[in-house]
């Protein structure tokens, strides 16, 4: 565990780099930095065991008002603990697809990145191999240079079934354990509060980010940079009602894509784009009934389908990736075919929109959504409508059963890109109005994918504190 | 105010006959839990004592429960017909929740696949109990 330093203690040094947050972004900052820096890390809610956080619901989460105008319910999840999201995440870790970084070049939609998935392949492999990812067989869509680190799980019935007959079925890469230091997952369904801990976690993983040097201040908000002249020279944070600062030579924002938008505006920087462009994806979850036998995977979702994804024009409809769930699903209720059902996600990109943001309501942080972005539900309809096409038996029913308000992922509002005009921080995440100082997170995410977020915002950070000299 | 001999004995009916009619209903939702078992899996699996011990955890889940299902099950099957009328037509869903459950806990799904022997591994409790469910390759 990162060794604990008091208040009094972290103010009364001079840091290499001061850290905000603690779950994967800023994590994985941490573990690519040069050796012998001296690192605070600043976490404002506790330190859990993992049986403390067992069964809590929902998790330690922030609530951020939200003046929602979209007519739709709409959520998000901020966990508030050590670790952060990391806890209460699903370990779902598919690579960005190729065509994920340069949509707008490709589709004409929302903003190519300014790395692309060439630029990420060492860092995607590095960071698989700390999370110790089980994967497999999806080389023909998502390229690598090397193996994961564990082979797929256990496919279930129905994902080996599409697996054989379709290229564009393929095993899901996940942090669910199937080889390596934690339990192998035994397919709970419950991968937000896995009671085994068998996902890649920051805290049971965080032995592999002890390092000398490094400290974790917690308990401690953080409040806003100081900068003089395009250069930041510590951060304020706040403790106990009143706030302290911490001198740095260097900057890095992980809290995630709200709560660092609010410390760039607190900061007084004024990137038009800071806050801007939120965003997430939609989904649905439907059931379909077929003559496929289901279940008997390894995992919670076992497959994934790449149809309306890969090689899939996105000009006018979103991308979607479909997700086969072996657990939570449901019985077939129907005599001698209970398992001829299946339970799939899809998942579908969005448009980041400048009117969904973050802004400042006094000191804290405010959402102002006025919804998806049309293109999202697009995607979504028209996969529904073309199910068939992805499944080779005949879909005798197709259910859509629950429609989230949140994927839990926060992106976008401190978009990356080469135009200050345009962006916040450029391809190593560095703040444009500020080279020293680093922000982390999906909110450098310029467009959207269907694919999770994680492994490549850590993937992003990782290649960021390696970059750094 | 004071407790006539009539409304005493009237009181004392009205509990006994309360008691009597939660005892039968609750009754009734074990016989009837087994029942659907029956109709889906056949009476070898239904009336095993592997399904008695299943049914006899599942009820005490049941009443630990707060679950939308859990809440229907005991309001429905102890104060039908007349009380929610919303709840009319809730068997399917309470017939649902415990199927899922059943084939998570048992090897029933394999039984009657494979011909596999009939087992109850505990009740499919992630949260109590994570790798028992019958329906993962841990299973297999």
């Amino acid at each position: 565990m990162l060794a604990d330093i008091s208040l009094q203690d972290a103010r009364a040094t001079q840091w290499d780099v001061v850290i905000v947050g603690s779950s994967f972004a800023a994590i994985f900052f941490l573990y690519g930095l040069p050796a012998g820096l001296s690192v605070l890390v600043v976490e404002q809610g506790k330190v859990a065991r993992h049986d403390e956080l067992l069964f809590r619901e929902p998790n330690p989460n922030e609530i951020v008002p939200v003046d929602n105008q979209a007519g739709r319910e709409k959520g998000w999840v901020k966990s508030l603990v050590f670790g952060g999201n990391s806890n209460c995440w699903w370990g779902q870790t598919p690579r960005f697809h190729p065509s994920d970084f340069d949509v707008k070049s490709r589709f004409g939609i929302a903003e190519d990145w300014p790395v692309s998935y060439d630029d990420l392949q060492s860092s995607y492999g590095e960071v698989e191999q700390i999370m110790e990812i089980a994967g497999g067989g999806d080389t023909h869509i998502l390229p690598r240079s090397g193996a994961y680190p564990y082979p797929p799980h256990t496919p279930s019935r129905s994902d080996a079934f599409l697996q054989q007959n379709d290229p564009l079925w393929v095993p899901g890469a996940t942090a669910r354990s199937n080889g390596g230091s934690r339990s192998t997952c035994c397919a709970t369904g419950i991968c937000h509060h896995c009671p085994i801990d068998a996902k890649f976690s920051i805290l049971n993983a965080v032995d592999k980010f002890t390092r000398p040097g490094a400290f974790l201040l917690k308990e401690t908000e953080a409040v806003r940079v100081v900068h003089d002249g395009g250069i930041a020279t510590g951060l304020v944070v706040q403790s106990g009602g009143a706030e302290h600062v911490i001198m740095a030579q260097r900057v890095g924002l992980g809290a995630n894509a709200i709560f660092n938008a609010a410390i760039l505006l607190r900061s007084d920087f004024r990137s038009p784009a800071i806050g801007r462009y939120l965003h997430e994806q939609t989904s649905v979850e439907v059931e379909i009934d077929t003559p496929i036998q289901n279940f008997f995977g390894g995992t919670s979702i076992t497959g994934l389908g790449y149809h309306f994804y890969h090689d899939f024009d996105r000009r006018d409809k979103a991308a979607v990736l479909m997700q086969n769930f072996n657990v939570p699903a449901s019985i077939r209720p129907l005599k001698d075919r209970w398992t001829e059902r299946l339970t799939v996600k899809l998942v579908a990109e969005d448009i980041p929109q400048p009117e969904n943001r973050v802004v400042l309501d006094g000191r804290n942080p405010k959402i102002e959504w006025i919804g998806h972005h049309q293109y999202s539900y697009d995607g979504l309809a028209y996969a529904m409508d073309n199910l068939s096409a992805a499944f080779p038996t005949a879909l005798e029913a197709v259910r859509i059963v629950h429609e989230p308000v949140t994927e839990a992922h926060i992106q976008g509002t401190t978009r990356m890109g080469d135009d200050p005009a345009s962006s916040v921080i450029d391809r190593d995440l560095r703040l444009h109005e500020a080279t020293n100082v680093w922000v982390l997170g999906a909110g450098a995410f310029p467009s959207c994918s269907p694919a999770n977020p994680t492994l490549t915002l850590a993937a992003l950070s990782l290649r960021a504190s390696r970059a750094l000299t | 105010m004071k407790q006539t001999r009539r409304s005493f004995l009237l009181r004392s009916g009205l509990l006994v006959v309360a008691a009597g009619g939660v005892y039968a209903l609750s009754s009734g939702l074990r016989d009837w839990l087994q029942g659907q078992i029956q109709d889906d899996f056949g009476p070898e699996i239904a009336q095993s004592s592997e399904t008695s011990a299943f049914l006899d955890d599942y009820l005490v889940f049941l009443g630990q429960d707060k679950g939308r299902s859990a809440q229907i099950a005991s309001v429905y099957f102890r104060l039908k017909p007349a009380a929610l009328p919303s709840l009319f037509g809730a068997e399917s869903e309470i017939r649902r929740h415990m199927l899922q459950i059943f084939a998570r806990s048992t090897t029933t799904i394999m039984a009657a696949e494979t011909g596999a022997e009939f087992q109850y591994a505990g009740l499919f409790e992630p949260s109590l109990a994570p790798c028992q469910n019958q329906l993962a390759a841990i299973a297999v």
